[in-house]
């Protein structure tokens, strides 16, 4: 009867309703905390960067000023602009080393006012770029360039400063070219050791100066760090001159996020061939971001855990115990025990459901007991009032039995002959006194209907067809030498019924006893069919008929229709006690009369009885 | 021709009377004892010359009624061929059922039909059950 629902405990219900709510409290967080560590890093990450590029640049600036002056200091100096004027290549080189000394630069030359080498502190195989450089010297310029040079395989690109050399009369005694090498241990000057700062110097598309060496193996040679590599989109517009600072974040081996920029190396040339890539790690804000997410997802699961256990504990106090008290106790009140009351641990609503409960309890066990006592009492009236009928009944019928029999024992001659006149009033006496018993069973049955305390004593195998011919048989005798004539019509295949053969017998002769008596003259048939599951018998008269008005009428107990009145007979009983006695087996009782052409009365029992046997 | 032996306990004075009437003079009967209470009634039985045929019992009676009566004749086997026949005014269904549970063979209800008595002690001594009886 009961459906199968899923029963988890109330409080692991509402545990499963926090888990999603915070669970999608937790995914937001975690969203807004990676958006908004994201943009930190994002705006760090860009400081950092433009900071890098800004030293960078300042520190490249400040370098080719330095060499500048230097070159100013030594051009300027009377003793090695006579050296280069008297062309000697001894006391030029005694100076330039000297000077070299100081300035640790990675390359000086001197030429004479015909373009001869004076001095060379790095002999190269090939000179063309520098002799370029020196030219320009020579025709009286002063400016920084890169100086681009293969050496051994290997490009190599130094920042050059040239001037020329002149004397005091402003004539120009030759030209000298100063240079600083790009190579990896210039670039570690560059970044003061940082770690956190990786600098490579791109010369077209290959990196021939870093500050550090990627060990990530396998790595592409092209790799500054972390196996992040230049990219040729900004190289390209860096090589234009441009100064490119990468809006994204590049990330590089195991997640650590990247700022890059990429910065050209300005001189007063045009053409900027060299570009340093910049790339700076952001390991600590990653660690940072990493961490506060962890902590974050940490911290918010234990208290995830902490509030699922307290509300569980506080459910589970404050609900899911009191109401399986509740249960418990309509389970026993169920069983029919009502003493039981819930305690009242609270002012909640779990605690006015327990005072309500209780208060329904004690209304309930209150019914009980006044029901209980209304029943007994109901049953205790009854039992007395049946005793009383069937006292009434037995102390009636004692005496009858003497008035009936003994007056008849006397019209029968038995105690010596009786003329004619006297047989008739014993047997005046005798009817009386069968009259008076037949209204004693009517009420005794009357007043069992009434209190629905008739019992039927209920036998099958009955044949209505034979209990019909003993009925008719019997109500011969009712005619009283009347002109009527009495038959019965009986169906052969009726079948046997179940019910109270002694009262379908009452039915029938309360019916043919009322036929014999409103018929004066004609015929009497009493038919019995099969009809619809019914046994149907009726008793069909010539008699004068009733009235519509009455035709309900006689079906109520103590009432007669006038013809009935008139005729004196009778109780008033006979048919209201039919139709119950009927009714009682399931069946009907009714009337179809035409006033003037006789009346019929039917009388249906079904043929499938419901009624228990009773023995 | 042999008539059967029947015993009748009754208490109430006018009831032996019409019973008597009935059994004599109606059926001609001649071997018909009639007791007034259920006093001592085992060792009356015993005393008869035989063992009736037919016991009428009243229900209502002093000082042992027609239910422990018939447990005791029940028990007794040398009556076990008798009939046991309760005459009783208290014929309403629910009592008729206790006497036909009790183990009675039949009941006659009072007032008795001397029209129909006749047939009813025929079907009787047939070894017919007879209830029903108004």
């Amino acid at each position: 009867m009961r459906r199968h629902l899923p029963n988890p405990d109330l409080g692991i219900k509402l545990n499963m309703l926090v888990l999603f709510v915070l669970s999608v409290f937790l995914v937001n967080i975690v969203f807004l905390l990676t958006r908004n560590t994201q943009r930190l890093t994002d705006q760090v990450g860009g400081e950092r960067i433009r900071e890098e590029v800004n030293i960078l640049e300042n520190r490249l600036a400040e370098i080719q000023d330095r060499m500048l002056v230097d070159i100013n200091f030594l051009t300027g100096s009377v003793l090695f602009f006579q050296a280069v004027g008297s062309r000697s290549e001894a006391r030029v080189a005694e100076i330039v080393n000297a000077t070299n000394v100081l300035l640790k630069l990675d390359d000086i030359t001197v030429v004479d006012g015909d373009g001869n080498r004076l001095v060379d502190t790095d002999p190269d195989q090939d000179t063309t770029e520098e002799d370029r450089l020196l030219a320009l010297g020579l025709r009286g310029q002063e400016t920084i360039a890169l100086l681009v040079e293969t050496k051994e395989g290997a490009v190599q690109i130094s920042i050059a400063a040239v001037a020329p050399i002149v004397n005091t009369t402003g004539n120009i005694l030759g030209a000298i070219q100063m240079s600083r090498l790009i190579n990896d241990d210039f670039l570690r000057t560059l970044t003061f050791g940082r770690e956190a700062v990786h600098l490579g110097l791109v010369y077209e598309d290959r990196l021939i100066a870093r500050t550090t060496h990627d060990e990530s193996g396998g790595m592409a040679e092209n790799a500054l760090a972390n196996g992040i590599s230049a990219d040729p989109a900004p190289l390209e517009m860096a090589r234009a001159g441009q100064t490119v600072i990468l809006e994204d974040l590049l990330e590089g081996n195991g997640g650590v996020p990247h700022a890059g920029a990429y910065a050209p190396i300005r001189t007063d040339m045009d053409e900027t061939p060299a570009v340093v890539m910049i790339l700076v790690e952001l390991e600590d804000i990653h660690s940072f971001q990493n961490n506060t997410l962890n902590n974050t997802v940490l911290i918010f699961t234990m208290l995830t855990l902490l509030a699922m256990s307290i509300i569980y504990i506080a459910i589970y106090r404050t609900t899911v115990r009191p109401l399986n008290r509740l249960k418990a106790i309509a389970q026993t009140m169920t069983s029919g025990q009502y003493g039981e009351r819930a305690p009242v641990t609270s002012h909640d609503e779990v605690g006015q459901l327990a005072i309500a409960f209780n208060e329904m309890a004690t209304a309930i066990q209150q019914r009980e007991i006044s029901l209980k006592e209304a029943r007994e009492r109901a049953e205790q009236a009854d039992r007395v009032k049946s005793m009383f009928l069937a006292n009434v009944s037995h102390e009636l019928r004692t005496p009858l039995n003497a008035i009936i029999n003994l007056t008849k024992f006397v019209a029968l001659g038995m105690y010596g002959e009786v003329n004619d006149e006297q047989k008739e009033t014993l047997h005046k006496v005798e009817a009386s006194g069968k009259h008076l018993l037949n209204l004693i069973n009517n009420v005794l049955d009357i007043s069992k209907i009434e209190s629905g305390s008739l019992e039927l004593f209920v036998e099958e195998g009955l044949d209505i067809g034979e209990i019909v011919r003993v009925a008719t048989e019997t109500a011969k005798g009712l005619l009283l030498q009347k002109p009527v004539t009495i038959r019965y019509e009986i169906a052969p295949d009726l079948p046997l019924l179940t019910g109270d053969q002694q009262r379908i017998r009452q039915i029938i002769l309360n019916l043919l006893s009322n036929a014999c008596k409103f018929t004066d003259e004609g015929e009497i048939v009493v038919r019995a069919y099969c009809q619809d599951g019914e046994v149907l018998i009726c008793v069909c008269d010539t008699g004068p008929g009733i009235e519509l008005k009455d035709q309900e009428t006689i079906f109520q107990v103590f009432r007669q229709a006038k013809a009935g009145v008139r005729k004196g007979e009778g109780t008033g009983l006979g048919l209201p006690i039919s139709r119950r006695l009927a009714e009682a087996h399931g069946g009907r009782l009714w009337v179809s009369s035409v006033p003037g052409h006789g009346a019929t009365f039917y009388v249906a029992l079904p043929v499938e009885s419901s009624l228990e046997l009773t023995v | 021709m042999a008539y059967p032996r029947i015993v009748y306990f009754e208490d109430d004075m006018l009831s032996r009377e019409v019973m008597h009437v009935c059994l004599t003079r109606g059926l001609g009967y001649q071997d018909v004892t009639i007791f007034e209470d259920s006093d001592d009634f085992e060792r009356r039985l015993a005393e008869l010359p035989a063992r009736p045929d037919v016991i009428f019992l009243d229900i209502h009676m002093e000082p042992i009624d027609g239910f422990a009566m018939l447990r005791a004749i029940r028990q007794d086997k040398t009556c076990c061929d008798t009939k046991v026949i309760a005459l009783t005014a208290s014929v309403m269904n629910e009592e008729v059922k206790l006497l036909k549970e009790a183990g009675f063979d039949g009941v006659i209800a009072k007032p008795l039909d001397f029209d129909t008595f006749p047939s009813v002690m025929q079907r009787i001594l047939n070894g017919e059950q007879v209830w029903h009886i108004k």
